[in-house]
């Protein structure tokens, strides 16, 4: 019996799809740890304990062509010839009368936006964090834009905020830097470098001018300076008002806005270790709905010139705040890489 | 970033006034559409207690209130 694409789907198909998810269960079930390491590592094994992706009802395929016949499918990894499946191993042709094919599709992975996959060579406006080692938990920033040493040319880093890759103080110099972020999946073997120095933050409504880390790349080849989505920056320069800018950052991407203030004094900013006082910032609202979220510290504000103006490090529901950059660079003694 | 001294003088003034209010965020510079200079003053809702110590100008110079929420590290 034929099973048309044109016909509801039949309650023997059903039962068929049914039959072989469950044997096909127990598989994955014996081999769940062996699946997860040859994942991991991105190889493959023709066994449906690793191999399986998924299981459903859908139009067999012959040599690439559709054949408006309804099939149990079974979707796996990476397809094998017959010949080399053991015979234990093979997903039947059939199952109670009901035809089965077998699709390749490559391992199923979850969706990850631009900025929060891994990259190389690492461009600004990225996601990155301290490794788990260094803090003991897993968060996210932003590596917003590549500088180098204005005493050491050769000399490369990734400019972020204090609380992203210095841990509000508490991190040791040396610590290492993982893009991405622990948070989007960033293990120790994705470190890209060692936290290099930082301006020290203060609480309780002392006054601060900034909240600033560089970490040093553990090889200038694995920067790219270039800002994620928007290109390479041209240079630094002072924010005005009500100038339109751009920042990439790990959770909202590429946002808009236009700088409403400057010389803002912000009080009680929230960090993890009490209030915060930053003076003479930037506040930033977005042209369309938010600029930034938690996750987009340390993304870079850059002008319709391709200019660095600011440093992202906090926000509230409505607006952002950001660091004037010239500022920062001068006391970190870098300079932004073109 | 042509800022009159007088702006910024008044804004530093205006911070020392309103620092320990509570519900305040903070106080900056801003240009309305005329170009016009004028002071801004945060506050974390339109209840905050601090409002009501927001001079409409201060030093000559006109005071725009601004709801923000909460600011906190991002």
């Amino acid at each position: 019996m034929t099973h048309s694409l044109f016909r509801p789907v039949s309650a023997e198909m059903v039962a068929a799809k049914v039959e072989l998810r469950d044997r096909l269960l127990t598989r994955l079930e014996r081999q769940a740890v062996r699946a997860l390491t040859l994942r991991r590592r991105r190889q493959y094994h023709p066994s449906p304990g690793v191999n399986l992706v998924g299981i459903g009802i859908g139009e067999k395929i012959v040599a690439a062509r559709p054949t408006s016949e309804l099939c149990v499918k079974v979707l796996v990894a990476r397809k094998y010839p017959r010949g080399r499946i053991s015979r234990g191993d093979r997903i039947p042709a059939s199952v109670g009368g009901v035809p089965v094919d077998v699709e390749g599709v490559g391992y199923v992975r979850k969706f990850q936006p631009p900025n929060q996959q891994r990259r190389r060579p690492v461009p600004g406006g990225i996601s990155g964090s301290l490794a788990i080692e260094a803090v003991g938990f897993r968060y996210a920033g932003t590596l917003g834009v590549i500088v180098f040493d204005r005493d050491h040319r050769d000399v490369v880093y990734a400019l972020s905020n204090n609380h992203v890759l210095a841990n509000e103080n508490r991190a040791a110099v040396g610590a290492g830097a993982v893009q991405p972020a622990t948070l989007d999946g960033g293990r120790p073997t994705d470190r890209v470098a060692a936290l290099d120095r930082f301006v020290p933050l203060r609480y309780n409504n002392e006054p601060n001018r900034m909240d600033a880390a560089i970490a040093r790349f553990d090889a200038p080849a694995d920067a790219a300076r270039v800002i994620l989505d928007i290109g390479a920056p041209t240079g630094a320069e002072d924010p005005t008002l009500n100038l339109l800018v751009r920042k990439s950052g790990r959770t909202t991407g590429v946002t808009e806005g236009i700088i409403r203030s400057v010389q803002f004094d912000v009080f009680n900013v929230v960090y993890e270790q009490g209030t915060v006082r930053m003076d003479d910032v930037m506040v930033i609202e977005g042209v369309r709905g938010s600029f930034s979220r938690p996750g987009d510290s340390g993304s870079a504000i850059v002008d319709p010139q391709g200019n660095v103006v600011g440093l992202l490090f906090a926000g509230s529901d409505t607006v952002t705040f950001a660091i004037p950059i010239r500022r920062v660079l001068q006391r970190l003694r870098v300079s932004i890489a073109t | 970033m042509e800022m009159p001294v007088k702006a910024q003088r008044a804004k530093e003034a205006l911070v020392k006034r309103l620092a320990d209010q509570p519900g305040f965020v903070g106080v900056g510079i801003s240009q309305n559409p005329a170009g016009q200079f004028e002071i801004v003053v945060m506050v974390v809702e339109q209840t905050s207690p601090v409002l009501a110590k927001v001079p409409p100008r201060w030093q000559g110079i006109p005071v725009r209130t601004q709801v923000g929420g909460v600011p906190r590290k991002f």
